[in-house]
């Protein structure tokens, strides 16, 4: 390591501004970290999300109101997260500046860099939980589900680029035009739509199709509910009878 | 096994073709092997985009034969570049810095780590509903029909959504589908991992020379932690991140990397600088409509730095050198306007909205969109505390902003946010959803040119310290 010009020297002398971020952000996040827990989280119900989801597709006005409530929530929890780990990176490297001619801003750097390790650590827990559910390996087999929307997407060309070797389609859209040419297009090819143009499958319609169907499906074409179909998102909903049922069948 | 040896080729073919464009031109950012490897990451699958494009476009259909093509071209070329290549600074990926020595080897640890999960999940996870009708399944469409010709991309009731968007991702994926003879879209995801890396590569090669290795290696992972670039939500509902499937990830690596190359250029003001700039550019416009508005911004942004260099007594560039740089920026946006004057415009048309009528009318949205974005700009799991530091050091180091690079980036960026601002101003979605969806992805893409910001404000010799 080069040694330290008198004017590294100079910059380095323990400077106030470093520790005073830190303590300052330290502080609030541990201030933003209670007012979580004691107010916000008491307060707020999280809403199970298909539920929400649901209550989105219905128009339903709440739903933005319950999506900001959730944002809110979510930057509390961040910022104390971030504020905590900022704060200590700064004061690590505010000490750490005592004994090496550091230049300024350093400590704010590694401060602002461990906010991001923050959610380094988070998304490393998620690989392991996903791995430990076979979240990874289930992705690799035909078991994939593929999301169009229908509704804003004309049937008729995805249908025309289902791959050959797709085994089952639903197709679940509202233009009577597209049913029409969807069933003369698909033919022989097995698709599932609602019987009419102004009925939709709703989940358990859809699940009912899923269950006739003993290979699974590779391609998936509907409008709204389709994120309910998610075999990640299922298992988060909340709703233990709506995963074992789509788990049972899986091939 | 087959499609795993397919990934790898096209990963080494992007590598070479960003590698021989890098190695031909003279610029201070390829003078070392972090740099070169920074630039052949980012540009790599856009060149190799554009020159399928290009032979589709002369009818050589997209096929097995098409990408072997390509890549036996590329690799060869690279090879011929490597052979008379010129001694490079040596790689100093380890070399000691004033941080000591745990805190680089952790810094470092990160920037790669972020990197692989982002490509991990880019492999493991589907892309979300939104990205695969606007980009996978137009890489579909493009494999399947072998050309940008499909009959699904013009005609009226048969279309794609979007059928005008650029199509350098879904190319690049089609180069990859064709070296396995399969459609591997959600191997070939990985691509969008390549430019996440290579930007915060560049970064460091830039500000290295001016920060030294240690400050210039932590802007380069605090880029490369940008959580909004690499994390997959719970829920797998992250729009705009690298495991997505979105072209975000690629467009906002591109305009990063213009903006470094930039402030090379205005640094050394060497011709090669600003012709690598101009080359990002190109690309970008080739990958997202947003880079008009970038093109925009960083014209207005090089033209406020000349001024601020002219009263400092730096003469004004040859105008050669700017005629270079437009010309490159000509040579991959013509063809592929070209072709987009061919395909319907639909869906969304912010251009023709933007009128003074429309602001006025949208005036009332402002507080709304000012709020929203102060929100957005402290949320950690998005961004980390980027947005936070950045406002912190413009405020310490405000009368930097009259140096030319800081003023350069300064000037890109708040033009950059003072467009979208306009944008959520007349869109005709309701406001309140619009934001929430469409605001995190527009600061995802304006993350790259904040933390060159950053890095340019910290640039100055600390003698003018304030």
């Amino acid at each position: 390591m080069p040694e330290p010009t008198p004017l590294d020297i100079a910059n380095a002398r323990p400077r106030r501004l470093e520790f005073v971020v830190a303590s300052i952000a330290v502080a609030l996040g541990l201030f933003a970290t209670t007012l979580r827990e004691n107010v916000f989280l008491a307060k707020l119900v999280l809403e199970d999300r298909a539920k929400e989801c649901r209550a989105h597709q219905d128009g339903d006005p709440a739903y933005v109101r319950r999506m900001l409530e959730q944002e809110r929530l979510r930057l509390c929890d961040n910022l104390s997260k971030g504020l905590i780990a900022f704060g200590i990176g700064c004061l690590a490297v505010a000490l750490y500046r005592r004994r090496r001619a550091l230049p300024p801003f350093t400590g704010i750097l590694v401060g602002a860099l461990a906010v991001s390790s923050v959610e380094l650590g988070h998304q490393v827990e998620l690989v392991v939980r996903g791995a430990r559910s076979g979240l990874f390996t289930e992705s690799e087999t035909d078991h994939r589900i593929r999301f169009f929307d229908a509704a804003v997407e004309p049937a008729q060309i995805i249908i025309d680029h289902v791959p050959a070797d797709a085994r089952i389609v639903v197709v679940n859209f509202d233009d009577p035009q597209v049913l029409k040419k969807v069933q003369y297009l698909i033919f022989p090819r097995r698709v599932f739509m609602p019987p009419r143009a102004e009925m939709q499958f709703d989940v358990r319609q859809i699940r009912k199709i899923l269950e006739r169907m003993p290979h699974g499906i590779d391609w998936c074409f509907a409008a709204g509910y389709t994120h309910l179909l998610d075999l990640t998102t299922l298992r988060q909903t909340r709703d233990p009878s709506a995963i074992v049922e789509l788990e049972s069948l899986r091939r | 096994m087959i499609e795993f040896l397919a990934l790898l080729l096209g990963l080494l073919t992007f590598y070479a073709a960003g590698y021989a464009v890098a190695r031909s031109i003279d610029s201070s950012l390829a003078s070392s092997r972090v740099g070169i490897l920074g630039i052949a990451l980012i540009c790599g699958p856009g060149i190799v985009a554009f020159a399928s494009f290009l032979l589709d476009v002369a009818h050589v259909p997209f096929s097995p034969l098409h990408s072997y093509l390509v890549s036996i071209a590329f690799l060869a070329l690279a090879v011929l570049v490597a052979r008379r290549q010129v001694g490079l600074a040596p790689s100093q990926f380890s070399a000691a810095t004033e941080l000591g020595p745990f805190l680089p080897k952790l810094a470092w640890t990160a920037l790669f780590l972020c990197v692989a999960l982002g490509a991990l999940f880019a492999m493991v996870t589907p892309a979300i509903k939104d990205s695969l009708v606007n980009w996978s399944y137009k890489t579909l469409v493009l494999f399947q029909d072998g050309s940008v010709r499909t009959e699904d991309l013009r005609a009226e009731f048969r279309h794609l959504y979007h059928p005008n968007y650029p199509l350098l991702v879904p190319i690049a994926q089609v180069f990859l589908f064709g070296l396995a003879g399969t459609a591997i879209d959600q191997l070939a995801k990985v691509t969008f991992a390549l430019p996440h890396l290579g930007v915060a590569l560049l970064a460091f090669a830039e500000f290295r020379a001016r920060l030294g290795a240690g400050r210039a290696l932590l802007i380069a992972a605090l880029l490369a932690t940008t959580p909004h670039f690499y994390r997959a939500d719970d829920l797998y509902r992250f729009a705009g991140s690298v495991p997505s499937g979105y072209a975000d990830p690629t467009f906002a690596a591109l305009s990063g990397a213009c903006a470094i190359a930039t402030i090379a250029w205005l640094r050394t003001r060497r011709r090669g600088d600003l012709a690598i700039a101009a080359l990002f550019l190109g690309l970008a416009v080739f990958t997202k409509n947003e880079s008009l508005p970038f093109a925009i911004a960083w014209a207005c942004g090089i033209a406020v730095a000349l001024m601020l260099g002219l009263r400092s007594g730096r003469p004004l560039p040859d105008w050669k050198t700017l005629a270079a740089a437009a010309a490159m920026i000509a040579a991959i946006a013509v063809p592929w306007f070209a072709v987009r004057s061919t395909l319907p415009e639909r869906d969304e048309n912010y251009q023709h909205s933007l009128t003074l009528t429309n602001l006025l009318e949208g005036a009332w949205r402002i507080p709304l969109i000012l709020v929203q974005s102060f929100q957005m700009a402290f949320s950690s799991d998005f961004y980390g505390f980027v947005w936070p530091v950045l406002l912190f050091a413009l405020i310490a180091y405000v009368r930097r902003l009259l140096v030319p690079e800081v003023a350069f980036a300064f000037t890109t960026l708040a033009a950059m946010a003072t467009v979208y601002a306009a944008v959520f101003i007349v869109t005709p979605l309701p406001i309140v959803d619009s934001l929430v969806t469409s605001i995190p992805r527009t600061f995802f893409q304006m993350s790259p040119l904040a933390v060159v910001l950053l890095g340019t404000l910290l640039c100055e010799t600390r003698a003018r310290e304030p």
